[in-house]
């Protein structure tokens, strides 16, 4: 009597822990992703092999994007956490501990990549956490990935993955020498990018390119400018007679149209994406569209064409 | 042998049941509250630069007008009181009807600050509720945290910010000061509150307390009758009759010092500064006090020939403005007295961020933009539509 009780038990068992795996897979998110740039590099990587979620909506701020509940919850119970680091998203930073708190692998990218300091304003000195814009770089990335991602998730299969970070790294080694090419197409003095982003130091270091930071008006100071406002801007486009600048700014044809009645100044305000992919439909919805428009910017800029 | 292995597979059948559930569980529902991080509000919109604003009302008006400073364009936002009183403390304006009400409106401009970098953002504008009090308003304070309403009685009505952030008014805790001072300054998640031992006499203390007026045993320093405040980057000021107090935050610590005025007694005026920086002004008729709250200084500027109504620091370290009562607005040198400039803007009230200053010209309807930094240059005029009597500014 007891042995067909205990089978009974057993069976229970054996379906409900079926039942467990329809429950926890392979709906499960297995690695989640903090930045939607990170995101699409680990997409890359792992095609269908696992689910990934990325926290950092499009055309968001990777400092202050919020998560809700469900995706904090997600963190905890996910194979692997990975996420830029160096301080760049505060907002997430306390979840990505309570993950690793739970025994979840956490990955911090930009610590693992030879990162470079910022070399001036407030930051100098601190860690620049903005790798990305040096391909290389995010080669070294993805091969760091690959065997995190190879190591941590569950049911992947390490040479389908292995090989897709292969062909994705050999296309960002295109980029790479592509970028390599266009840039040396400029004259070196003429490679110059005056811009208020923070975020070139490493696309800089990687192409020879100097950026001359400047305190770029606007606002209110943008209606009515006096010389002071300007005066920063003014020089650094003076010093290196550039026709373009790289600004974040929210008016960028009245900030031209300043420089011209106020300084006698020609040039064009080019906008660039700094640390976020755009939507589908925009020009950078990828890490290699951000990276290729981006760079036909700063050089339609430079070469003033 | 059988029953061994049947309490063996017992076990683990149970725990394979345990397991089971508690994975099923974990990636069950989780709860729905929706994480909202410091300065995030759904629907709001994050911006490249500050979405500064003249908030203004006419007397006994009605309707709080928000006008836009970058794209000149005016909004407004009806009122459940005639406004006679108004103040802000970067996104709230706080519209009291001189007497026992007090409206609460979200301009919904502000700016997040996150020391070495800060973050802009806008949302629709709203009213998020009224209040009525036993006893005439006679401070409003809101920083962070927490927004005090002192009250004629020497109550202290705390509320939570965050709360007003989200729509919603939720009174934490009713202080009484045991004075006829009624004044809570919040700073570093606590309240500075004057605190007395007589509800008839001025406080004679500053005393830390906790959100619900629990003293949180930190902080007690000698403040004779408390008025003015103002939260920098280097720490909490409050003017005494005699002196100024500096409260700092020193690692998990507030520290006081106390730093004498060269003049008493001290303006009973709020203070003039911007957000973020490090110095305030506050003057009386006949002088200025300077206070840099990072280095603890206080200066005192007298001033002669003219009488001043309100004093504002740029918290360039080296020049201060004041405006006086003939309309004229002069920018001093801190250290000399020296006046660097001045000009004519027939206005009763300054204000400033972190590149102009405000002035509201009731009369002609115009909010005058000045560049204290061009000497006192009128960057534009903004006309509005309706008489500025009362104006202040938000999202700076």
């Amino acid at each position: 009597m007891r042995v067909p009780k205990l089978l009974a038990v057993l069976v229970a068992t054996a379906v409900l822990l079926a039942g467990g795996i329809g429950c926890t897979s392979p709906d499960r998110t297995r690695i989640v992703v903090t930045t939607n740039i990170l995101g699409d590099i680990v997409s890359k990587i792992v095609g269908d092999q696992a689910r990934v979620s990325v926290l950092m909506k499009p055309n968001a701020d990777p400092h202050s994007f919020a998560i809700s509940a469900r995706e904090a919850h997600a963190m905890q119970t996910a194979d692997l956490v990975v996420y830029n680091g160096l301080g760049l998203e505060e907002a997430v930073l306390h979840h990505v501990q309570a993950a690793s708190t739970e025994g979840v692998p956490t990955v911090e990218v930009g610590a693992r990549i030879e990162p470079i300091d910022y070399r001036g304003g407030d930051a100098a000195g601190l860690p620049d956490p903005h790798f990305w814009t040096d391909p290389t770089r995010v080669v070294t990335a993805l091969r760091l990935l690959t065997e995190e991602i190879i190591e941590h998730v569950d049911g992947v299969d390490a040479d389908v993955v292995r090989q897709r970070a292969e062909s994705y790294a050999s296309e960002i080694g295109d980029l790479d020498a592509e970028l390599v090419e266009r840039f040396a197409g400029i004259p070196e003095q003429r490679r110059v990018l005056v811009t208020n982003h923070h975020v070139f130091g490493y696309l800089a270091e990687r192409y020879d390119l100097a950026v001359v930071g400047a305190i770029i008006p606007s606002g209110t100071t943008l209606a009515s400018p006096s010389a002071s406002d300007l005066a920063s801007l003014v020089t650094a486009i003076e010093t290196h007679r550039v026709p373009a600048i790289f600004a974040d700014t929210a008016q960028p044809a009245r900030l031209a149209e300043v420089l011209a009645a106020e300084a006698g100044i020609t040039v064009r305000v080019v906008g660039l994406y700094s640390e976020s992919l755009s939507d589908a439909d925009g020009d950078a919805a990828s890490y290699l569209d951000m990276m290729r428009f981006n760079t036909e910017a700063i050089i339609g800029g430079l070469s003033g064409s | 042998m059988i029953s061994a292995s049947t309490r063996r597979l017992t076990g683990i059948a149970a725990v394979g049941v345990a397991l089971i559930l508690s994975a099923c569980g974990s990636s069950g529902d989780p709860p729905v509250a929706e994480e909202t991080p410091h300065g995030y509000v759904a629907g709001a919109e994050e911006l490249p630069e500050a979405q500064s604003a003249i908030a203004y009302v006419t007397r006994g008006g009605e309707r709080l007008h928000l006008l836009d400073l970058i794209s000149g364009s005016e909004g407004e936002i009806g009122l459940s009181l005639g406004a006679e009183r108004i103040s802000e403390d970067g996104r709230f304006v706080y519209v009291g009807d001189g007497d026992r009400a007090l409206e609460v409106v979200d301009a919904g401009v502000w700016t997040v600050d996150h020391t070495d970098h800060v973050h802009y953002y806008r949302a629709p504008a709203r009213s998020v509720g009224a209040l009525t009090f036993d006893a005439p308003i006679t401070a409003v304070a809101g920083f962070e945290a927490h927004t005090t309403i002192g009250t004629a009685d020497g109550k202290i009505t705390v509320l939570d910010r965050r709360d007003l952030e989200a729509g919603k008014v939720t009174r934490l805790a009713a202080i009484d000061s045991g004075s006829s001072t009624a004044l809570a300054v919040p700073y570093a998640e606590r309240l500075l509150v004057a605190v007395g031992d007589d509800p008839g006499r001025p406080a004679d203390r500053i005393v830390a307390m906790d959100e619900r007026g629990e003293p949180t045993g930190d902080l007690e320093v000698p403040c004779a009758a408390p008025r003015g405040w103002a939260v920098l980057r280097g720490g909490a000021v409050i003017t005494c009759e005699n002196s100024l107090v500096r409260v700092k935050l020193e690692g998990e610590k507030l520290n006081a010092k106390a730093l004498p005025s060269p003049r008493t007694p001290v303006s009973a005026d709020p203070f003039g500064y911007r957000p973020r920086s490090n110095e305030a002004a506050v003057a009386d008729r006949a002088g200025i006090w300077s206070v840099n709250a990072a280095q603890a200084t206080l200066r005192y500027l007298p001033v002669t020939g003219r009488q001043l109504v309100a004093a504002a620091s740029p918290a360039d370290g080296s020049t201060v403005l004041a405006l006086d009562s003939t309309g004229t607005l002069v920018s001093y040198d801190l250290e000399t007295g020296k006046v660097l400039a001045q000009t004519s803007v027939p206005a009763a009230n300054l204000t400033l961020d972190i590149d102009r200053a405000y002035l509201a010209e009731p009369a002609a309807r115009i909010i005058h933009e000045i560049d204290y930094r061009d000497g006192l240059r009128t960057a534009r005029k903004l006309r509005v539509a309706e008489q500025p009597d009362l104006a202040v500014e938000v999202g700076r």
